[in-house]
């Protein structure tokens, strides 16, 4: 388990991630979510040690770099194109190797699971950024790490290369792994975390599962119909629930499918329709993270 | 340790501009002591460390190539952000700098050993074609060894210190290219003799013919001292700053 503690970073007069403190299990995909400017890539150096600032993180207990061997512990992609463009792939993750502890071996068993063993003895200078990214995801993975935390490694994968990063990170989590990730789209994530964190101006605004957020979202709700408005109204103000006029019907929330059939069918009201509302991630996360957009183009015209 | 300085070794290994710099004072000290101190040699040619002297003075002249080498070791792990993966996968800051540091010195002495070597022969071979018969030459090893040594691991530290406290890469290279020409002598203009005690003329001093102001003890020590002063305060910034 990593467990983030009360992580601050101040720049001058700036506060970049204030007093942030969660957890991210093992055998679950975490994703990390936060508007542009929210503090995600801070918050990842803060918890590496990159960054000097205070609280601290733990990875089973230890900071990373009381650990024998970091790199066979945490396995991390920050920036695509972090490499000497002119230095061959294959030489890049060999220093890597070199400076992990790692089998010199595993280098090409990397190269072949992202798929750049043909280029392994070419600089990576030339490579696109879905190139790119996969030679950070085959340094993440040198060291078969417990841990993988990658910042946006979907950034420049094709369609193909997406589809093969969601299965790959689901199948590394189910393996009794932690990923810990941050992406900015939230259709992807939806599908591949099990797990989310949400910041904003640095400050946690939510930690739970996915499921757990999209249902506390004002989106998700029960939509209720009847021939019978004012009626309806009135039953649900007496049960005090929560709802709001939503096309030719009420969205309740807060409540199940279940409870609300129930207090209606009490009230001898006749309800022609009753159906569960499900908000997207996507809805969730703007929801949430209305009220600390560093950069918003809302207004503009 | 161990582990770190083999990883730097190998950085040092894969990447174009070690070879590069190598490869350029090789064929400028090869060409000047070829041409100027074998083919076209002088009067001098009688001295009994005609040969050591070569060496010497290539060495000071093409020992910032060196320097470079240290340079670029430290400012591409910036430049290219490497520097994150370099310290997440060491578990100290301190020993990643001396795995650095002693790299580069590793570095310098292959360096200079190739150099020196190749600068004899092509003196040598100067002085064959050009017809010039050369006394019987005495190495002053001791004293060959250490005015070299130092002055090559002074040069090349010099250049990791401003890295490592620049960590811009052109920024370190132009500092690192002027201190010695114009820093140190407009500095100089003002210091007066007490200019002997600034890096790069205390470096000269230690390989020129004959010191002055200081001896060649003198002047190592003060080199010594300069390089020592500076790595303790980059190692502490190295420790305390981002790694950005």
């Amino acid at each position: 388990m990593i467990t983030a503690q009360n992580l601050t970073k101040k720049y001058k007069k700036k506060l970049a991630v204030s007093d942030l403190s969660f957890t991210v299990n093992t055998g679950r995909v975490t994703g990390f979510l936060g508007p542009n400017g929210a503090g995600k890539s801070t918050t990842m150096r803060l918890m590496l040690g990159l960054d000097r600032g205070t609280g601290q993180t733990l990875f089973d207990d230890k900071p990373l770099n009381a650990h024998h061997s970091p790199a066979k512990l945490a396995g991390i992609l920050l920036e695509a194109k972090a490499f000497h463009p002119t230095r061959t792939a294959r030489n890049h993750l060999s220093v890597l190797a070199e400076a992990g502890r790692i089998p010199l071996s595993r280098v090409d068993e990397v190269l072949d699971i992202v798929g750049l063993k043909d280029v392994a003895r070419k600089g990576p200078g030339k490579f696109s950024l879905g190139m790119s990214q996969r030679l950070g995801i085959a340094a993440a993975l040198l060291g078969e790490p417990r841990y993988l935390i990658l910042d946006e490694p979907a950034n420049g994968l094709d369609p193909e290369g997406i589809a093969w990063l969601r299965q790959f990170i689901k199948d590394y989590a189910n393996k009794g792994n932690a990923v810990f990730i941050s992406s900015h789209l939230l259709s992807e994530m939806s599908q591949m975390a099990d797990d989310i964190i949400v910041i904003g101006k640095g400050k946690l605004i939510a930690q739970g599962s996915v499921d757990s957020i999209i249902a506390g979202s004002a989106h998700a709700g029960v939509f209720v119909r009847s021939d019978d408005t004012t009626k309806l109204h009135q039953t649900l103000g007496k049960a005090q629930a929560n709802y709001v006029d939503f096309e030719n019907g009420v969205k309740v929330t807060g409540m199940s499918t279940e409870e609300i059939g129930k207090i209606l069918f009490s009230a001898g009201l006749p309800v022609f329709e009753l159906s569960m509302q499900n908000a997207s991630l996507e809805e969730a996360f703007l929801e949430l993270t209305a009220a600390s957009e560093e950069f918003s183009t809302k207004g503009a015209k | 340790m161990i582990v770190a300085m083999k990883a730097e070794i190998r950085k040092l290994l894969t990447v174009r501009s070690t070879y590069i710099m190598l490869l350029v004072a090789l064929l400028l000290g090869g060409f000047i002591n070829y041409w100027v101190v074998g083919y076209k040699a002088g009067q001098d040619i009688t001295d009994v460390h005609y040969l050591q002297n070569a060496v010497l003075v290539t060495v000071y002249n093409l020992s910032m190539f060196a320097g470079i080498v240290g340079i670029l070791l430290m400012t591409h792990e910036y430049r290219y952000n490497t520097i994150y993966y370099a310290l997440t996968s060491m578990r100290s800051r301190t020993k990643l700098l001396l795995a650095k540091t002693l790299a580069v010195c590793g570095y310098a002495v292959v360096y200079s050993v190739l150099l020196g070597a190749f600068s004899v022969l092509m003196v040598m071979l100067g002085l064959n074609i050009g017809n010039h018969e050369l006394v019987a030459q005495s190495f002053q090893w001791g004293e060959l060894l250490w005015r070299g040594l130092v002055y090559i691991f002074g040069i090349t530290l010099i250049g990791l210190i401003l890295a490592i406290l620049i960590r811009n890469q052109i920024g370190t290279i132009v500092v690192y290219l002027f201190m010695p020409g114009t820093i140190e002598m407009l500095a100089s203009l003002v210091l007066k003799d007490k200019a002997a005690y600034l890096p790069f003329t205390a470096l000269t001093n230690i390989v020129a013919d004959k010191p002055v102001h200081l001896s060649y003890a003198a002047s190592a020590f003060v080199v010594l001292s300069w390089v020592v002063g500076g790595w303790i305060i980059g190692w502490i910034l190295f420790l305390r700053r981002d790694a950005n």
